[in-house]
């Protein structure tokens, strides 16, 4: 879908067709549904939160302005969904804990490679977590991610920089 | 690198980034959305009629001196033998008449 036939679909969805607003999760469920993975850890959490946000952002399509990134926006929207989401849910976290006590370690050679990024992806800090699945993984800039995640540039920055030593470090590779 | 920049892939993290990949196209997860989202819409008309049925509920109760006032004198008016046998050849006048004049053929969808 090109920039103009995105926000063509962003307005009807504003006027409240739900054929527009069906394009716009087909377009972003793959972008939406893999950062909330690899922030929750757990596909299906993460892909219930996912149709969480996609709701809440039709409810509050209206917020939207013109101008602005979509997709950033949206990833903003799907990352305060998951905060809400974990502050109010214990055993997320305690799934979390067992999932790194319990499976296999890093440097083992015959790992189920699912539970192992969702392991290797938990040990980072929620925030440093976030920026480094939008920069690394999901292709955006410092910019659109500061804007997402609601942080200072400086800081964003920082949490990528920080974060990819820190996976090198838990996948036994060297930083460059 | 500027601050719009966006990283250049990290072949190191590929297969980590891959095992959290959903597919590109996936209808089933957007036909959930869309049914969550007809759930709360349906859920929001149900709650927004409250209001309505509490208002209905108190002027029922407010009239219910009345309604039951006319409510036995229906009743002395069906009761009446002229009135009853009235209503049986009307009914059976109907059944008649819809006989004669079907609006549907049997088994027509």
């Amino acid at each position: 879908m090109s920039l103009d036939a995105e926000s063509a679909a962003i307005l009807a969805a504003k006027r409240g067709s739900n054929e527009a607003f069906a394009r716009l999760v087909g377009l972003h469920q793959q972008a939406v549904r893999a950062f909330l993975r690899r922030l929750a850890g757990h596909h299906g959490d993460a892909d219930d939160l996912a149709q969480e946000a996609f709701l809440t952002a039709w409810t509050r399509i209206g917020a939207f302005r013109d101008g602005q990134s979509f997709r950033s926006w949206l990833m903003g929207v799907a990352y305060r969904k998951w905060l809400t989401d974990r502050r109010g849910r214990t055993r997320l976290r305690t799934r979390e804990t067992e999932a790194w006590r319990d499976g296999p370690k890093v440097s083992s050679e015959n790992l189920d490679a699912r539970l192992d990024a969702a392991t290797i992806l938990q040990a980072l800090p929620a925030e440093q977590r976030a920026a480094v699945a939008l920069c690394l993984a999901g292709g955006f800039s410092h910019v659109e991610a500061a804007d997402s995640l609601g942080l200072p540039l400086g800081t964003v920055k920082s949490h990528v920089s920080r974060g990819r030593a820190k996976l090198l470090e838990l996948m036994g590779g060297a930083d460059e | 690198m500027s601050d719009t920049d966006i990283a250049p892939p990290d072949p190191i993290f590929d297969a980590l980034w891959a095992a959290d990949m959903p597919p590109a196209r996936d209808p089933a997860f957007v036909i959930g959305v869309l049914e969550r989202a007809h759930r709360r819409t349906l859920w929001i008309d149900l709650l927004g009629l409250i209001p309505a049925v509490i208002a209905l509920g108190v002027v029922a109760w407010i009239l219910s001196p009345a309604m039951a006032e006319l409510a036995r004198a229906l009743a002395r008016i069906a009761t009446a033998p002229r009135f009853a046998a009235s209503l049986a050849i009307l009914a059976v006048l109907g059944g008649i008449y819809m006989m004669l004049h079907p609006s549907t053929e049997f088994g027509e969808t």
